[in-house]
This record gives structure tokens, C-alpha cells and sequence, in this order.
């Protein structure tokens, strides 16, 4: 092991102990959640499947918006995604138990899906898209998403570990091709994705941009979870001149995302306001009747005014406590999105909020988070070998991620 | 190495470099390609100016333009023109902020293009008009009429959005000028050239002061031209997408607009740069490494308006409309389905060939895909105008439209208009960023130290004599002269340590910690333009509010007085062009420029501080200050040679 292999093993804050320590406590909250889940859905199954749905979203969005970065990484990185490449990889290997986590939710269909009922409830609209809205196939599609994720998820991890082992250079331009035909297809699974499990929530609605804003919802939570990840790695050298570069880096990719967010949402928004189609308002007037106004408020400020200001900020980007708490902010910002997309397709009258909507996502995310360690137990936390720490440059590594002496 | 290939050609020095780019304008030999381009460019303008006195006279029924075809060509061009301007800003304010190197030798000429495509694009709404002498009508202004324009309209958000456009870019594109412009006034033999280009040069020195706020300004007007390049093109594609024309109303238009412009642009920029490199032989400074990077960036911008195609034709199916479908099906089977199939062939097809090196390494098979691309997103934009409003709900109001000589002598002529603008600017302005190359230079010696060897200097330096001093002389300071910019660091930081204060240093390039080694602080420019920014968002929106709800309430389609949504896009045009206003003014005030006179150019070789050397010059108002002492002192620091230089 080479001096710099042995500096980023000494950032691995996950020991065994510690990684059984986390896993224990997140196969907790998820057997007591489950337990709570269950009870709830004896209780009450419509909101069972809908609090699944809203945590099943989430933390879904985490691990495609990692494998989404890690490809971006790959194409375009530098040094500032080579840092958080080793947790991309790691976050997209959650998406096996997403896999398995979206099974159950086929038995929610009929709860979820207006369209799976036209019989009982029959739509004009609705019934023009059958072809496309039908459970067969429905089916199919979520089963090939599912393929190209899983096999993109492990063919980066995998060679990722080799290329740790062994730093054989062709593996980085494998690994670059597979990114560019990889791009393609992550764009193309999670549009659709988007439109199958959420926009079809309200089938009569559509809106062509649906797919993108999906994506930039992803890519704003893995990055957040990266820079809490990235916090961990470096905690007690976030003061280290390279550790401060790569967080201000960090904090003006998180700064575009929030901006790029805004400005599909509002494109969204203002082409659907002004054009005033009673089909597609009515997608807005939901959102806006009863408290869902002023969730609809709370996001504008939360997920991005706050954010946004705060971002421009040189001192918040580099002080990595700072960040690292804005990132959990971030985070908590999405799920209440999520929630804004979701829950007001079937409470269009105002804010309905179940106990099982927090306990269902809080359940999952420790089964979640279990996965999450156990798989970055054994590994380096930053790349090694990834040529954009590496390049032409060995000085800049060593001062960018080197303990202080 | 990942990447091969590099950004400078072997061999170059900071002399080399700044009398290259430097030689092709002061020169009077003018290659003969020159003439020929222009010369094109010139007669295609004749053919504009023609076709516009004509317009003028006739009126807008020369066009083919008629109901229910209302655009055609006009604003096709207007869209396909902004577009390429794109990729000028993109170059210069995206690939800056994401600290892309490569994007030095190249953005100087791309951000003209820009200039110069927004301004051919400019002229067709006007021209497009009927009574083009009343365009101003659009900009709110204290009028008899006691009218003021329609804020809910995205033709008024246009003449926002393209106005900062204009502004904005004409303003990033003259401060990256300054620099180059005061190594022009330096070199210039011709008299009257050297006046002009000094006093477009405002006075500008190269101190290290300058270099601190220029830098800070730079990277600000980036950061602010980033959101608005995006905020343009979306605001052309509201233009569409905001009515309920099927074909038109679609979310993803204003992502899908700026992809398909930068898509465009970076074709343009390639097309016009393939033959200049070789007419200009600039193999060393654009290199294969350029090329194949702009390729990359059109084949993914180019997949990327496949995605827009791809989510808004399925989307038009999807929505179960009725209308929507009938769109969808007459655009790739109707009366257009060859202009349709065509567009598909060029913009989505085509720009395959650029995932293989074989074709990214080959200049004129680049060149010819670029060109396929540009004629792509004509159709495009084409397509997307006619075949929306030549069948829209009601059959028996449906037609065909079909441009005119006039549209076509219209749209050649901009053509030309563009033509002759690019050719005379790099005739007479230096079409690769002189300092940013020596900066490139010298990082990549920083690093590679062996890689690029000093080209021999052709002429020795003199160690001369300490100048005597006149004791009648009235003494502005001594100034000494340094070799390279470690040494010009490293002394200056001696100088201050020893105690001086007054003290300025000049290097032709900005040099990230001599600011600090002299003792100046961060500059406040960014607060500065914040609140500029501020200022800009409440006055652009409380002006729209003034007028929709408290001067001029009127029902528009039952719209709330208050339509804050619409008034967003125009508060936001007002907030950049605001904010970098205040820092271009900013930069320049708390400069001191402009300064017709400065003593420092006094010292008889301090032109070189525009090319090679670098200078410490301590003023003589300094407390420390002691004529006998002070020289000494600065001989001590091994310079070149010190003089004194007269106030």
C-alpha cells in the first residue's frame, strides 16, 4: 500500500466495530418501523401504500442520483467528483434493495393508480393511453429500469474495485464508455420511470418536463448525501486547504443544482399558468388548496431561496459543518417535495399528513442506511487510481487530501 | 496522461504568443482569403440592405407571411440566430467557471460571434414588425400615450431577455478586451493605431490592483452571464410554449431550447474556426485537442435535444389530446414531413459519427458535420413555427405557407451582415485572448516545467546603467524590472516585508498571490454586486407592478393585476443587467480607470509590462522612501535594471 492509499485508509472512519454499530441501529429502526408499518397497514392499507410510495421515492432518488453522478463523474469529473466518486458507487448499490423494496408495491396498484380501475372509474383521457398505462406492461418497464440500474451499479463497482487493486489505466476508459452509453439509458429509465410511478398518480395530467425534474431531484440529494459522507471521511481535517477546496467546490455543484431545480420547476409552473388549460392547471390547483399552499411556499423557500443565498456564500461553502448541515436541510427538502408531488394526488382538498408517512421513511432508511454501510465497510473512501486525482499532477493530490502533519 | 493532446503548440514563450496573436492585426500584409471572405460577407450585406429598403417601402406583405402562418422565416431566423450566439457565452462564462483551460484560445472570437449573431437576430422581430420605426414602443418609457407594455407577454420578456443579452455580452466581451487592448497600444506602430487602441485601453496598466478587481469582475459576469444565457433561450421558447398552439405547449421547451442552442452555436464556432486556423495558421493555439472537445460538446448537447424530441413527442401522445396527437402525426407525415424527416437526418443522425475518434480528428469532416448541424436547427426552429400553426384545431382554418425571395434575400443577407463583422473584427482586435494564453502558458510551465522550452529571446537584454536622476526631475518612483513572475512574487514580498507601502507591481498577466504579497485586501466588489443585483430585482419587479396593478389595471384573459409570475422573467433580466452593470463600473471606478495619464509610462520599457516583464515600482510618496536607500535596496533584489521614472 502506497503512501496515498495509506492516507485515504486512515480517512475510513468506518471500522468494523463502527459499521456494526450503524448496521445494528439501522436493522433496528427498520424491524420497529416494519413492526409500525405493519400495524398500520392492518389499520389502514390506502395509507399504508401511499406512505410507501412517498418513502420508497426517496430514498430511491438517492441511490439513481448517485449512479446518475458517478457517471457524470466519469465523463466530465475532476478532482472535486473524484472525491465523492467512492460514495457514488457505494449509494448506487443500494439501488438491489430498492429493487427488492419495489416488489410489495405492486400489490398497491389498485390503491395507488387511478388507471388500474377504469373500469369502476372511467376517464375519456385516460382510456385514450391505455396502451401505455396498462399493468403488463407496467410491469415490464419497471423490470428492464431495473435491469439497466442494477447492471450499471455493479459493472462501476466492480471495475471500480479493480481498478483499486490493480490501477490498470484501461479500466478508467472503460469505465468512461460505459458512462456515455449509461447516460443515455439513466436518462431514458428515470424519465420514464418518473412518468410511470408518479405523473401516472394523476393520469389525465402530463407535463413533458416531469422527467427532468425528476432527475435534478435525484442528483440534488445524492450530492447532499455526498457531502455528508465527504464530512465524515475528512472530520477531523475539514480544515486542510485541499479538504476546503473540494467542499467549496462541492457547495457550487450543490448551488447549481438548487438553481437548476428552480428553474424547471418555475418553467413548469409559469408555461402551465400562463397557457391556463383547465386539463393541466388543475395539476396546480391542487396544489395549491388548503395547506398545500403553503408547503408549496415552504419549498420555494427552503429549497431554494434559503439554500441559494446561503450558497453564495464563500464562508458557508468552505466551512464544512456549515455545509454539511445545509446538505441535511437539502435532504429533508426533498422528501417535502416528494410529498407536495405526491400526497396532493390523493388529498387534492388540502394537507394530509399520516403518522405512517414519517414512520414508513423512517423505517426504510434504516434498512437503507444498514445497506449503506455494510457496503462501504471494506472499502477505501476515496478512488484509487481515478485519473482525475492522479493526473499529470501527483503534487495536487498530496496536498489536496493529506492529513496534516 | 487521460487526456493527450495540447492546449499551446511546442515551443512558445510570453513574447511569442502576445506577437503572434498581436501580428495578425498590426500587420499590412491581409491574407487574400481575408478579402475573399469579406468580400462575400459585403456583397451578401449589399443584398440585406436591399431587401430591407424594399420591406420598408412595401411593407411586411413582400414576406410569405399570412394567416394562419403568422411566423415564418422571421422569427425561424430570429430563434436560429440567438441560438448560435450561445455558445459565445457558454464558452466564455460556463466552461470559465467550470475551469476549463481549453476554452482560452477560443473564447475571445466566440464571444464576438455572439456579439454578432445577437445582433443579426435583433433585427427580425424588428424588421418582422410591419412598423419596425416604432420598436421602441416595446420598452416601457414615460410616453403621451400613457400606455405601457404588456408585462404578461413573453414578446416583452424577449426584448428584456435579448436587450441584457446584448448588453451584458457586449460588456463581458469588452473587459476581457482591456488587457489586450492596452498590449495592442504598447505594440502598435502606427500612430494613430496606437491612439486608438489607448484609448480603448482606458489607461490600463497591469497593476497588481487592476489584476485583483479584474479578476473578481470576470469571474462575477461569468457567474452572472451563466443564468442568464439560460434564461435567454428559455425566454424564446416561452415565446412558444406559453400559448396553447399544440406543438408549441410543451414544459420541456426551455431546457430543450438552450441545449438545442448551445448544440448550434458550438457548430458555428467550428465552422468558422476550421478555416481560420488554417487561413491564420493557428494550429498551435486551436488545437486537435480544441476540436475534438467542441465535437464532444455537440455530440452530447446534440443527444440531449434528442431527449427533448424524444419526451415531447411522447408526451404529445401521453396527454391523450386529441389535438396534441393530430400535431404529432401531421409533423412527421403532413405537408412538412420532408423538412421534418430532414431536420431528424441532420441533428439527430448525423452527429453520431462524432462518438468515433476516427471522425473527431479529421477537421474537414467536422466541418462539413457542423454545417449539417447549422442547416438542422434552421429546419428545426422552422418546423417547429410552421407545422404548429398551419394546422392548428379548426380544419377550415388550416394553410400553407411558403417563404418568399424576400425571406430568403432577408435571411442571406444577415448572413452577411454576420460575415462582415466577424472578418472585420479580426482585423482590426486580436481574436484570441492575448493574456489569458500567456497565463495558460505560464500555468502549464508551472507544472511542466521541462515540457516547454524558452524560445531563444531575439533581443539580449541590456543591463543598462542606473539612469542619473535629474535633480530639476520631478520623481514619481523607482521601478524595477523583473524577468518571469516567480521573481516579480518573490521580490515584491520583500519589498513589502522591508517596510515599503506604496508599492505597485505590473505583470502582463494576473498573478494569483501577488495581491497579498503587496499587502492588498479582497476586493468588496461582490457586495457591491449583490446589492446591485437586489436593487435590480425589487426596481425590475416593483416597475411591472406599478404598471399592471396600480397605473394601468386592466383585465388580460382574467388574469390577476398582479401576474407575478410573468413579472419574474423580466425582474430577473433587470437583476443581471443591474448587477453586471455595477460590476463592470465597479471594476473600472475602483480602478481609476479611465486615466488618460499615468507615470508610469514614463519608464522607457514599461510597454514590455503588456508582454514579457514585470515590474515593482516603488512610489516616492512612500514614507520610507529615500532615493539613495530605496535604490539600493531594489538593486539588492537582482532585478534587470532599475530606473527612475519621472512623474
Amino acid at each position: 500500500m502506497n503512501h496515498i492509499e495509506q492516507q485515504a485508509m486512515d480517512g475510513n472512519r468506518m471500522t468494523p466495530a463502527t459499521v456494526k454499530r450503524i448496521q445494528r441501529l439501522g436493522l433496528l429502526i427498520g424491524l420497529v418501523g416494519l413492526v409500525l408499518a405493519g400495524l398500520g397497514a392492518f389499520l389502514n392499507l390506502e395509507e399504508f401504500w401511499r406512505a410507501y410510495l412517498l418513502a420508497y421515492v426517496f430514498w430511491l432518488e438517492i441511490g439513481l442520483g448517485c449512479l446518475g453522478l458517478l457517471m457524470l463523474h466519469h465523463l466530465v469529473g475532476g478532482r472535486w467528483s473524484a472525491s465523492i466518486r467512492r460514495l457514488m458507487e457505494i449509494g448506487a448499490l443500494t439501488l438491489p434493495l430498492m429493487a427488492l423494496l419495489f416488489i410489495p408495491l405492486l400489490f398497491g396498484l389498485h390503491t395507488l393508480y387511478p388507471w388500474t380501475n377504469l373500469a369502476q372509474a372511467p376517464n375519456e383521457v385516460v382510456q385514450n393511453k391505455t396502451a401505455y398505462l396498462n399493468i403488463p406492461f407496467f410491469i415490464a418497464r419497471a423490470v428492464f429500469y431495473f435491469i439497466v440500474w442494477l447492471s450499471l451499479a455493479y459493472l462501476f463497482n466492480r471495475w471500480s474495485l479493480e481498478q483499486d487493486r490493480t490501477g490498470a489505466p484501461h479500466l478508467a476508459t472503460r469505465m468512461r464508455r460505459l458512462s456515455a452509453l449509461g447516460m443515455i439509458l439513466y436518462m431514458l429509465t428515470t424519465t420514464f420511470a418518473a412518468y410511470d410511478w408518479l405523473m401516472s398518480l394523476e393520469p389525465a395530467w402530463s407535463s413533458s418536463i416531469y422527467g427532468l425534474l425528476f432527475i435534478i431531484g435525484q442528483a440534488l440529494a445524492a450530492l447532499s448525501l455526498a457531502i455528508i459522507g465527504l464530512r465524515l471521511i475528512a472530520e477531523e481535517q475539514t480544515a486542510n486547504d485541499g479538504w476546503v477546496k473540494s467542499f467549496n467546490d462541492l457547495g457550487n455543484f450543490l448551488l447549481g443544482f438548487v438553481m437548476i431545480w428552480a428553474y424547471f420547476a418555475f418553467s413548469q409552473f409559469l408555461i402551465i399558468w400562463s397557457a391556463n388549460l383547465s386539463e393541466e392547471a388543475i395539476w396546480y390547483f391542487h396544489r395549491s388548496q388548503g395547506g398545500w399552499l403553503s408547503v408549496g411556499i415552504f419549498l420555494v423557500a427552503f429549497h431554494f431561496i434559503l439554500p441559494f443565498f446561503l450558497l453564495l456564500s464563500r464562508r458557508v461553502k468552505r466551512k464544512a459543518q456549515l455545509l454539511t448541515v445545509l446538505a441535511a436541510l437539502m435532504l429533508g427538502a426533498r422528501l417535502v417535495d416528494l410529498y407536495w408531488l405526491i400526497m396532493p394526488a390523493f388529498y387534492p382538498n388540502g394537507v394530509h399528513l399520516h403518522w405512517l408517512d414519517l414512520v414508513i421513511v423512517i423505517a426504510m432508511g434504516g434498512g437503507w442506511l444498514a445497506v449503506f454501510v455494510w457496503q462501504w465497510a471494506d472499502k477505501a473512501p476515496l478512488p484509487q487510481h481515478d485519473p482525475h486525482l492522479l493526473v499529470g499532477n501527483p503534487h495536487e493530490q498530496h496536498e489536496a487530501f493529506s492529513t496534516p502533519q | 496522461m487521460q487526456r493527450s493532446g495540447q492546449l499551446i503548440g511546442p515551443g512558445h514563450s510570453f513574447r511569442s504568443i502576445t506577437e503572434k496573436i498581436t501580428g495578425m492585426v498590426l500587420t499590412k500584409v491581409t491574407p487574400k482569403s481575408w478579402f475573399a471572405g469579406f468580400a462575400l460577407g459585403f456583397v451578401l450585406l449589399m443584398l440585406l440592405i436591399y431587401a430591407v429598403g424594399y420591406l420598408f417601402v412595401v411593407g411586411v406583405g413582400i414576406f410569405g407571411i399570412n394567416q394562419p402562418v403568422g411566423w415564418g422565416y422571421d422569427i425561424t431566423n430570429l430563434v436560429w440566430w440567438i441560438g448560435i450566439g450561445h455558445a459565445g457565452t457558454l464558452i466564455s462564462a460556463i466552461l470559465f467557471l467550470f475551469r476549463q483551460e481549453w476554452r482560452t484560445s477560443i473564447n475571445r472570437f466566440a464571444e464576438a460571434m455572439t456579439l454578432f449573431a445577437v445582433s443579426c437576430a435583433g433585427l427580425f422581430p424588428i424588421l418582422h414588425l410591419g412598423r419596425p420605426w416604432l420598436a421602441y414602443w416595446i420598452f416601457p418609457y414615460p410616453n403621451t400615450l400613457g400606455m405601457w407594455p404588456q408585462f404578461r407577454s413573453p414578446l416583452v420578456w424577449d426584448a428584456f431577455a435579448i436587450g441584457t443579452y446584448a448588453t451584458v455580452s457586449l460588456m463581458f466581451w469588452f473587459v476581457g478586451l482591456i488587457p489586450d487592448l492596452a498590449a495592442m497600444r504598447d505594440r502598435a506602430g502606427n500612430r494613430w493605431a496606437r491612439y486608438i487602441y489607448g484609448l480603448l485601453a482606458l489607461g490600463w496598466r497591469g497593476a497588481a490592483s487592476h489584476w485583483q478587481r479584474y479578476d473578481t469582475a470576470y469571474l462575477l459576469l461569468a457567474a452572472l452571464a451563466t443564468p442568464l444565457v439560460v434564461s435567454v433561450h428559455s425566454v424564446v421558447s416561452f415565446d412558444f410554449a406559453t400559448g396553447i398552439i399544440p406543438g408549441w405547449h410543451s414544459t420541456v421547451f426551455p431546457p430543450y431550447f438552450v441545449a438545442g442552442a448551445i448544440f448550434s452555436g458550438f457548430a458555428m464556432v467550428m465552422t468558422l474556426l476550421i478555416p481560420l486556423r488554417k487561413i491564420y495558421h493557428l494550429e498551435d493555439f486551436i488545437t486537435m485537442r480544441h476540436l475534438d472537445n467542441m465535437a464532444k460538446v455537440i455530440l452530447a448537447t446534440g443527444l440531449f435535444v434528442a431527449y427533448g424530441y424524444l419526451t415531447e413527442g411522447f408526451t404529445a401522445w401521453y396527454s391523450g389530446n386529441l389535438y396534441e396527437r393530430f400535431w404529432l402525426f401531421n409533423r412527421s407525415f403532413g405537408p412538412y414531413q420532408p423538412m421534418f424527416w430532414a431536420l431528424m437526418f441532420c441533428n439527430i443522425v448525423t452527429p453520431q459519427a462524432l462518438w468515433f475518434n476516427q471522425v473527431r480528428t479529421r477537421p474537414k469532416l467536422l466541418f462539413m458535420i457542423a454545417i449539417i448541424v447549422n442547416i438542422g436547427m434552421w429546419l428545426e426552429r422552422y418546423v417547429i413555427i410552421v407545422v404548429s400553426l398551419h394546422r392548428d384545431f379548426l380544419p377550415s382554418s388550416w394553410g400553407i405557407y411558403a417563404g418568399t425571395f424576400w425571406d430568403r434575400a432577408t435571411f442571406i443577407g444577415t448572413i452577411g451582415l454576420f460575415l462582415t463583422l466577424i472578418f472585420l473584427f479580426i482585423r482590426v482586435l486580436p481574436m484570441i485572448s492575448i493574456f489569458e494564453m500567456r497565463h495558460l502558458l505560464a500555468e502549464t510551465k508551472k507544472h511542466d516545467p521541462d515540457a516547454q522550452p524558452e524560445a531563444p529571446v531575439a533581443e539580449p537584454i541590456q543591463i543598462a546603467e542606473p539612469t542619473p536622476v535629474d535633480a530639476d526631475m520631478p520623481l514619481y518612483g523607482l521601478m524595477a524590472e523583473f524577468e518571469d513572475p516567480e521573481a516579480l512574487l518573490e521580490r515584491a514580498r520583500q519589498t513589502y516585508q522591508a517596510g515599503y507601502r506604496k508599492i505597485a507591481a505590473y505583470s502582463p498577466f494576473p498573478i494569483e498571490e501577488l495581491p497579498a504579497a503587496i499587502g492588498l485586501r479582497r476586493s468588496k466588489l461582490p457586495y457591491l454586486v449583490l446589492v446591485g443585483g437586489i436593487v435590480g430585482a425589487l426596481g425590475g419587479f416593483f416597475m411591472q407592478y406599478y404598471a399592471a396593478v396600480i397605473d394601468y389595471p386592466w383585465n388580460v384573459g382574467g388574469r390577476p393585476l398582479n401576474s407575478w409570475p410573468s413579472f419574474i422573467i423580466v425582474s430577473f433580466e433587470m437583476t443581471i443587467l443591474v448587477a453586471a452593470g455595477v460590476a463592470v463600473l465597479g471594476m473600472l471606478i475602483l480602478n481609476g480607470l479611465p486615466q488618460p495619464y499615468h507615470s508610469v509610462f514614463n519608464a522607457p520599457r514599461f510597454k514590455l509590462a503588456s508582454q514579457d516583464r514585470f515590474f515593482l515600482c516603488v512610489e516616492a510618496n512612500d514614507p520610507k522612501f529615500d532615493l539613495a536607500e530605496t535604490r539600493h535596496f531594489l538593486e539588492g533584489l537582482h532585478p534587470a535594471e532599475v530606473v527612475a521614472v519621472e512623474k
